[in-house]
């Protein structure tokens, strides 16, 4: 297809997007992706927005079509995306979707693909990813959770932690050490555990936005069958970099502080109708002009990137946004923050889950702003630190 | 998505203009160009007509190449690079801009001269009080039957490559006789009376003047454009320079980041290279991601002003101010990364800061761009309209 076939295409693809959702985004669903306080929606609005996409074949844009996979372009993806943030849609939860089935296509037994697969598309298995443990964050490598060969079982033995949605899963991956003497990543196993196996329990974890979306899971002596390794044994670091690298490189950070930004500017329109002029108060025009030129930036290299320009850089580079995105992210939060002034003081919780049309203390597009802020403190932690990615980027990069 | 990788030309314009940067432009070499009293290389300058630099932006029927923004600013990078001094943006695109644009009856024989090397150009465009805006311009041009022609009263401040010129295009207010003020282009020669250049030694090592213009009298034939034409060429012209100097940014980051990422590979201190300390890993690690930002947004700047779209000039505000400030981080991070010796002349390090003060007091510095963004972007639509 020659370049601008290939526009008119793209151009008639976001019309087909934007009519669906205009067609399915109910009122209460559109409120609920507004106001997400995490990059996670609320468990019941994650689910129904779910199922509307596997209905209409949209759930997995990048897995391929004989997988049901949507089989779409990397530039179809973005749009997408691009297109859902701008219309508040919630987001599918990523664990299945994102995260293990790029891995099972990938890594997976012909029995893990055909009877998994399904069931994350359709909803029916709900997955966590148990990665990080007390003793192991961006060092994971150093991870100590017990697989033991038991004839044809393995017999867990530790604890996950950090691991999103646990209370809500049936099914969980984990990386588990099964080889204790050798280079840590040499003896990293890739298992899948079912939640209700006997000494498996979940533990929830509240956060500085007094809300549970993180878990602690213990295992003690739970005994798995051997067909649930995924590739093949001690396998496991090179199955988590791969997927490390589908966590980073998957996300569109540009698309997502433009729907930060888009609140921004509703919100404001809100406090004008009460008297508050945000856009002729020129701090705040000059703190939001800034934020914005980031993001087009940073759109820019998105895109770039997308488009093959950095070549065999590609996963470093991934780093090089993720970095960028997650900081950005939080300096859009507080000009939203500082915005809201002093109706960030409340406690709102209630007022953002699936369904609510009570009172809200200041504008209803606020109510998420101080939770979100919160929560999002995490984005620079989470996936590797900011800190970590820096080292990325100063060895594999610069090479120093 | 527009692809923004290179055509085969561009390869070859831009191998062309690594390879006489790199063999003809050390920093050694740089120094005693800068100390000679042009302050630039005429042999530099002869070579960029022999290998076809300057027709670049001119139309191939005028005996140019047809290029856009997306050549020039291949061009421009290596500038930055190297720190040339060579008056490219002023003859090139200032004022070669400007005559291209206009319908002036010499612009064939001018656009000749200036791709053969021979016209050098200037470009008076900011005011006294050092704004450059429309609506901000105070210099003002009469019309006047004496004179059979305009008389120009004002003063213009940093005018690059102002005694090279051959010809000094001015951006001024014109009142025609019984007219309301309206925005003008002129060509002024050296030789026009009453007109003064006080001019000096830029930060930078280049050479640049304030022009007063005390009834200074102007033939008919000098004028290149008025009213809303002279408006519209102004802000072409203005978007290119803002694209040129973004791209010079970008260059001048990439050398940056490459000498200072050397540099801490081969200092030792403690008994270990300072390219091991995380410290000096994360500042280097901050400076690449400033770099790659200003890249992309120049480049998606370009590629906008070379595709016409409308958000083009907002466009080329933003990778201005970008670049800008990444150029001024880049630059003073490298100088705390070298330690002591990276806050002396001996080291070019600091000559790129001094480059990047220079380009922003031009045509205006960080805070103007963002103002030029803030004018010309519809921010109640941040984030992308919905």
């Amino acid at each position: 297809m020659t370049a601008s076939a290939m526009e008119t295409a793209d151009a008639a693809f976001r019309q087909q997007v934007k009519a669906f959702l205009d067609e399915k985004l109910t009122p209460d669903l559109r409120r609920a992706g507004k106001m997400m306080s995490s990059i996670f929606s609320d468990f019941d609005s994650a689910m129904i927005w779910h199922r509307i996409l596997f209905e209409k074949g949209w759930i997995a844009p990048a897995w391929p079509v004989e997988f049901g996979g949507a089989g779409w372009t990397p530039a179809q993806r973005v749009i997408f995306q691009e297109e859902c943030a701008l219309a508040g849609a919630p987001s599918p939860l990523p664990m299945g979707i994102q995260m293990l089935g790029p891995i099972l296509i990938r890594y997976g037994s012909a029995e893990q693909k055909k009877t998994l697969l399904p069931r994350i598309l359709s909803g029916e298995d709900v997955w966590c990813q148990g990665y990080s443990e007390p003793g192991a964050g961006s060092d994971l490598a150093s991870l100590r959770m017990k697989a033991q060969i038991d004839g044809d079982a393995f017999i867990l033995n530790g604890s996950k932690i950090w691991t999103s949605f646990a209370h809500h899963s049936n099914w969980i991956f984990c990386l588990v050490r099964t080889e204790p003497d050798v280079k840590p990543q040499a003896g990293i196993s890739f298992i899948l555990v079912e939640l209700d196996r006997p000494g498996v329990r979940v533990e929830p974890i509240v956060s500085l936005d007094g809300e549970v979306e993180q878990c602690e899971v213990f295992f003690d002596d739970v005994r798995v069958p051997r067909e649930n390794l995924v590739g093949a044994l001690n396998q496991g670091w090179e199955i988590a970099k791969y997927l490390l690298e589908h966590e980073r490189g998957g996300y569109s950070y540009f698309a997502a502080i433009g729907k930060q930004l888009n609140q921004i500017s509703e919100l404001a329109s809100e406090y004008a109708a009460d008297g508050y002029r945000a856009f002729d108060d020129p701090v705040f025009v000059r703190e939001l002009a800034e934020a914005e030129i980031d993001r087009l930036a940073l759109k820019a290299l998105e895109e770039r990137i997308l488009d093959g320009a950095v070549g065999e850089d590609a996963g470093v580079f991934a780093s090089l946004v993720k970095v960028i995105g997650s900081e950005l992210g939080q300096r859009v939060d507080k000009i939203a923050l500082s915005l809201l002034g002093p109706d960030a003081m409340p406690v709102q919780n209630g007022s953002l889950s699936f369904g609510y049309n009570g009172f809200v203390r200041g504008p209803d597009s606020g109510a998420n702003i101080a939770n979100r802020y919160l929560n999002n403190r995490a984005s620079t932690i989470y996936g590797g630190t900011a800190q970590i990615q820096r080292n990325i980027i100063a060895k594999q990069l610069l090479r120093l | 998505m527009a692809s923004i990788r290179l055509t085969q030309e561009q390869n070859l314009l831009k191998d062309s203009v690594q390879r006489l940067f790199g063999d003809l432009y050390s920093f050694e070499e740089r120094r005693k160009i800068v100390q000679s009293p042009a302050a630039f290389s005429e042999d530099i300058w002869a070579r960029a007509a022999a290998l076809g630099w300057l027709p670049i932006p001119f139309d191939e029927d005028e005996g140019g190449l047809g290029g856009g923004v997306v050549d020039l600013n291949i061009l421009f990078e290596q500038i930055g690079r190297s720190l040339a001094v060579e008056p490219f943006l002023e003859t090139l695109v200032a004022a070669g801009g400007v005559i291209r644009r206009s319908t002036h009856e010499r612009r064939a024989e001018w656009i000749d001269a200036l791709i053969a090397g021979r016209l050098h150009g200037a470009f008076a465009c900011m005011e006294a009080h050092g704004r450059c805006e429309p609506d901000e311009i105070q210099t003002l041009a009469t019309e006047n039957d004496a004179a059979d022609g305009y008389v120009l009263s004002g003063r213009k401040i940093n005018v690059g490559n102002a005694e090279q010129a051959d010809l000094i295009v001015v951006w001024s207010l014109l009142r025609r006789k019984g007219g309301r003020d309206k925005a003008a282009l002129f060509a002024v020669t050296p030789d026009a009376a009453k007109m003064k250049l006080d001019a000096y030694t830029t930060i930078d090592g280049r050479r640049a003047a304030s022009i007063e213009f005390d009834q200074t009298p102007l033939a008919r034939s000098c004028l290149l454009a008025e009213g809303s034409a002279a408006t519209r060429i102004f802000q072409e012209v203005f978007s290119d320079i803002s694209l040129a100097l973004s791209a010079e940014q970008v260059g001048a980051i990439d050398a940056l980041i490459e000498k200072t990422a050397d540099f801490a590979r081969g200092r030792r201190q403690f008994g270990s290279p300072l390219s091991k300390f995380q410290a000096i890993q994360h500042m280097l690690a901050d400076m690449t991601i400033q770099a790659e930002l200003a890249r992309s947004l120049t480049h998606a700047a370009a590629r906008a002003a070379h595709d016409g779209d409308p958000d083009a000039p907002a466009l080329a505000a933003a990778a201005r101010a970008k670049s800008d400030a990444a150029g001024r981080f880049v630059a003073e991070t490298a100088i705390q990364i070298h330690g002591a010796i990276g806050t002396t002349q001996e080291l070019s390090i600091g000559h790129y800061l001094k480059r990047n003060l220079a380009s922003g007091c031009q045509f205006g510095g960080y805070r103007d761009f963002i103002g030029r963004f803030i004018a010309q972007y519809p921010l109640e639509n941040c984030g992308g309209a919905p």
